[in-house]
């Protein structure tokens, strides 16, 4: 059985100004999901929301139907790739894909180039190098779905061609979430789409949708 | 074993965290114990025990404000900002209260 993951009934306000308000997003395992919307449209506090960073004044999340309430980290359900930087300055990647559990041999085997970082520490790598790493961090951790906020920002082509193959060979294992401004990787990856306005969320089936949305001025 | 498994990576994830601001906890744990060893008495653990309070309250807020990033790491391993603070500060007083046990018993 797939596993499904559904969030709905959230809503959040900063200082009485209302972001979210009638969101339905689901994301099944073996497929990924893109979120596209324009700047300050509230997707990466949608994001941290349903990664239970940043607290909703209400929300819904279910697994399979089943609600999860509270700290639902500890039973990592969901790994989030931030906008900010993943790993901190002191440590190591190679400390790093230990605590997630992840066997370095098999990331090296999909992506050879970065074999030869894993004794830096995050603040030695270039910004592009370490978001394709971080990218890779949260791909292939235990969690059965992955939410990746912005994971293009700052690669070079190669690498994001590189990831695209990644994410595409890992919704075998997983959901995946994926939110960013480079839209057309994000609707080529996608088996669904939705778009984020006005703090609603609208399945997008057809890509003039986007242009009558207002996310594009045209195709 | 699953149970070994888990308390093993506890250890490794809260160490890691720990290393981070290692180096100005352990010096006021050798303070500590210096304070012991000096006066031979260990009441001066009393003054320490809250001097270790007050300083590991500050540094958890001084990560809160300037460094909040690093949370998004150590949640995605399954610990909450809460569960790291509170963990790290039980290893931090365990360690404290070992060497001044050690500084107490050479005394006598």
């Amino acid at each position: 059985m797939k596993n499904i993951l559904e969030f709905d009934s959230l809503t959040l306000s900063f200082d009485g100004l209302k972001i979210l308000s009638s969101i339905y997003m689901q994301c099944q395992q073996g497929e990924v999901v893109g979120l596209l919307g324009r700047n300050g449209s509230g997707k990466s506090s949608l994001m941290k929301v349903v990664f239970g960073t940043l607290d909703a004044e209400y929300k819904s999340v279910r697994v399979n139907g089943v609600s999860i309430h509270g700290n639902y980290d500890q039973k990592r359900i969901i790994a989030f790739l931030p906008q900010d930087k993943l790993i901190p300055s002191y440590v190591s990647l190679r400390t790093a894909f230990r605590l997630f559990e992840i066997d370095i041999d098999e990331i090296i085997s999909v992506a050879p180039a970065i074999k030869e970082f894993f004794n830096f520490k995050s603040q030695e790598l270039s910004g592009g190098s370490l978001r394709l790493i971080e990218a890779l961090l949260i791909l292939y951790s235990p969690a059965p779905f992955c939410i990746l906020d912005e994971p293009f920002t700052g690669l070079m082509p190669v690498h994001i061609e590189t990831l695209k193959n990644i994410i595409s060979k890992s919704k075998d294992r997983k959901g995946i979430i994926i939110s960013d401004h480079m839209h057309r990787h994000v609707t080529e990856l996608s088996d669904r789409l939705y778009l984020l306005t006005n703090g609603k969320t609208y399945e997008v089936k057809e890509r003039e949708r986007l242009v009558e949305l207002g996310y594009l001025n045209s195709l | 074993m699953a149970c070994y498994l888990h308390v093993s990576t506890s250890m490794r994830v809260i160490l890691t965290f720990y290393k981070n601001f290692s180096w100005l906890v352990l010096a006021i744990s050798l303070l500590g114990c210096w304070l012991i060893w000096l006066y031979g008495s260990w009441q001066y653990m009393i003054v320490v025990f809250w001097t270790k309070v007050l300083t590991n309250t500050l540094l958890g807020l001084f990560i809160h404000i300037f460094s909040p990033s690093q949370f998004y790491f150590f949640k995605n391993l399954g610990y909450s900002k809460t569960r790291l603070y509170t963990y790290t500060f039980i290893f931090d007083m365990v360690i404290w209260f070992i060497m001044s046990w050690l500084t107490i018993r050479m005394l006598t």
